[in-house]
């Protein structure tokens, strides 16, 4: 049996005095897709960003494929992991943040490019033939030499997407991939993560959009205030919660209208 | 792809839109700003009259210098000084910017104490003090430090001329307020751009060289054109110590035939020369960056740069 491709155990994390993650754990088997959802502040993100490493860990322990992210032993001395295996690690896994974060000064192609190029030492022609394959699997064929402050808000999430996918990871991170976006372009970025999802890819996305990671998911986190208050499969968390906090979550964001931009984006994207 | 042509349409109906004539809206006139204009022009109107007939300029003698072998050469001493410091300025600045995030706290501490340093004292002292660094240190040499093993050993008067003192005094100074440039450019650049490069697995310096670079350099052009301008005219400041600039030269000419106002006119005239076209340059350095306003990748500088040369077309004109 394969290593599982995360392995969180006890991750406790401190910012200051705020104690933001109290004792997280989580497994996930490759192939797997974990939701995490709860309310704003409740630690989500930041044991999104622990995984690779953007942020350190005060006690607990993370393994990716079976390897810590946030320690070393030297002889039996736990030491912080060095930057060669950070980047070894991180190379491995693909992020994308809420707020896009592509490189503004580069074109949507040279966004893809440059993790293969420089990290992947893949040869420049080799990179651009991917780059514009893997634009093309996120329905941009044709926006490849514009650059983000050119596109909309959605195209920009879709080219972080296939930046993130040029390094060929492991395992996919969302960081509420769609919380930036207008309303109407949340479909179709939905969609590439749908699609993405169907080739099987491990993955794990923080998001509000409850609909979509009942669609998804494999396993379900709900977290609140640092802790795992449930998890389990979308039936059980969505339609049978134990927990108090969880069903007061539920209610409050059950007013939001997913249903009809669901069905918008199933017409407007065949990617 | 169902996407662009929502996209095709769009941009149709944005030119039919712009097909469409607009109306200009006429200005109120205020008497104010009338009577206000009439005055400038008129108090100009005097002073340039004054100059122009004021027999004292000798503008026969300015016109003479203006273009001659000595000043043309002296011309490019300035140009030299200021291109030469400037650059080794900006590598300075990169360096102590680093320095100053550097984790290590003697780094930090060492990048406070030049910039204290070097901003705090005046650039003319500076450079007086470099020109008589024999005072200081009679010799200059190289070798492994409290052993008697030298490299090379030379008398400080023969290797700090006149010319070297000034570009360790304009380029030593210039450097530390480069740094604070460098600085703020790299903190314009959102942490975000750095969360997306390291989580491709790049390296911090390379994160830093690919992504922040590039980005802070944007920031650092309008306020580094700005110090260059500076520079150009604090390079005057040489003349003190015998830098061999325009100023040097001139006032040594005017020292000799005492045609001060011509001479000194000769030098501003070529100090407003090489401002303005030091601003044209910033100019087109900022469009030529200005990635986000900028369409497709398709036209460079290169080509842009020549056909806002070309007369009667479209662009920018600095009439």
């Amino acid at each position: 049996m394969a290593d599982p491709t995360v392995q969180a155990t006890g991750v406790h994390k401190w910012f200051g005095q705020t104690h933001v993650l109290r004792g997280i754990d989580l497994t996930v088997a490759p192939g797997q897709i974990v939701g995490i959802i709860g309310p704003s502040g409740s630690g989500k993100s930041t044991f999104l960003r622990c995984i690779n490493h953007l942020e350190t860990i005060d006690a607990g322990d993370i393994l990716f494929q079976g390897k810590s992210v946030a320690r070393r032993l030297l002889k039996d001395r736990p030491f912080e992991i060095d930057e060669k295996s950070v980047c070894d690690l991180r190379s491995r896994m693909g992020m994308v943040f809420q707020q896009f974060h592509l490189f503004p000064h580069l074109t949507a192609l040279q966004n893809v490019m440059l993790g293969p190029v420089n990290v992947l030492k893949q040869k420049k022609g080799e990179a651009e033939q991917i780059a514009t394959d893997l634009l093309k699997r996120v329905g941009l064929a044709d926006r490849g030499h514009h650059f983000p402050a050119q596109l909309s808000g959605g195209q920009q999430q879709r080219v972080a997407i296939a930046r993130a996918l040029a390094m060929n990871p492991a395992l996919m991170l969302f960081d509420e991939p769609t919380s930036a976006l207008d309303p109407e372009l949340v479909g179709e970025v939905l969609a590439v993560i749908r699609q993405l999802a169907e080739t099987g890819m491990t993955m794990i996305i923080v998001t509000h959009e409850m609909q979509f990671v009942q669609e998804i998911a494999d396993q379900v986190l709900f977290m609140d205030n640092g802790v795992v208050v449930e998890r389990g499969t979308c039936r059980q968390v969505f339609k049978d919660p134990r927990e108090a906090r969880t069903r007061d979550f539920l209610a409050r964001v059950a007013h939001y209208p997913k249903q009809e931009r669901e069905g918008e984006a199933g017409r407007t994207l065949k990617v | 792809m169902s996407l662009s042509i929502a996209r095709d349409t769009a941009e149709t109906e944005l030119r039919q839109e712009q097909a469409v004539s607009r109306t200009k809206l006429a200005h109120k006139r205020h008497w104010g700003e009338i009577v206000a204009s009439v005055l400038v022009v008129v108090v100009a109107a005097f002073i340039i009259h004054a100059i122009v007939v004021n027999k004292n300029m000798q503008w026969h003698v300015v016109w003479s210098y203006f273009g001659s072998h000595v000043i043309i050469t002296a011309l490019l001493v300035t140009l030299e000084l200021s291109l030469v410091s400037q650059a080794i300025a900006i590598v300075l600045g990169i360096l102590l910017a680093a320095m100053g995030q550097a984790r290590n706290p003697v780094m930090r501490t060492a990048q406070q104490g030049y910039i204290w340093l070097f901003r705090g004292t005046p650039l003319l002292v500076q450079l007086l003090f470099w020109y008589n660094l024999a005072l200081l240190f009679p010799n200059i040499s190289l070798g492994i430090p409290f052993t008697h093993l030298y490299l090379f050993q030379e008398s400080t008067n023969s290797v700090i001329t006149g010319f070297v003192a000034s570009i360790l005094g304009l380029a030593l100074n210039e450097g530390a307020y480069m740094a604070e440039i460098v600085r703020s450019g790299i903190l314009a650049v959102p942490k975000g751009q750095l969360d997306a490069g390291s989580s491709l697995g790049m390296r911090r310096r390379r994160v830093f060289r690919k992504i922040v670079l590039p980005q802070a350099v944007r920031v650092m052009i309008p306020p580094t054109g700005n110090q260059f301008i500076g520079l150009l005219k604090a390079s005057s400041l040489v003349s003190v110590i015998g830098g061999g600039d325009l100023l040097t030269r001139v006032e040594y000419i005017y020292g000799q035939n005492f045609l001060v106002i011509p001479l000194l006119l000769v030098a501003s005239i070529w100090y407003l020369v090489l401002t303005s076209l030091a601003t044209i340059g910033q100019h087109f350095l900022e469009r030529a960056l200005d990635v986000e306003k900028r369409g497709p990748r398709s036209e460079r500088l290169g080509p842009r740069w020549l056909r806002n040369l070309r007369p009667g077309k479209e662009g920018v004109s600095y009439g």
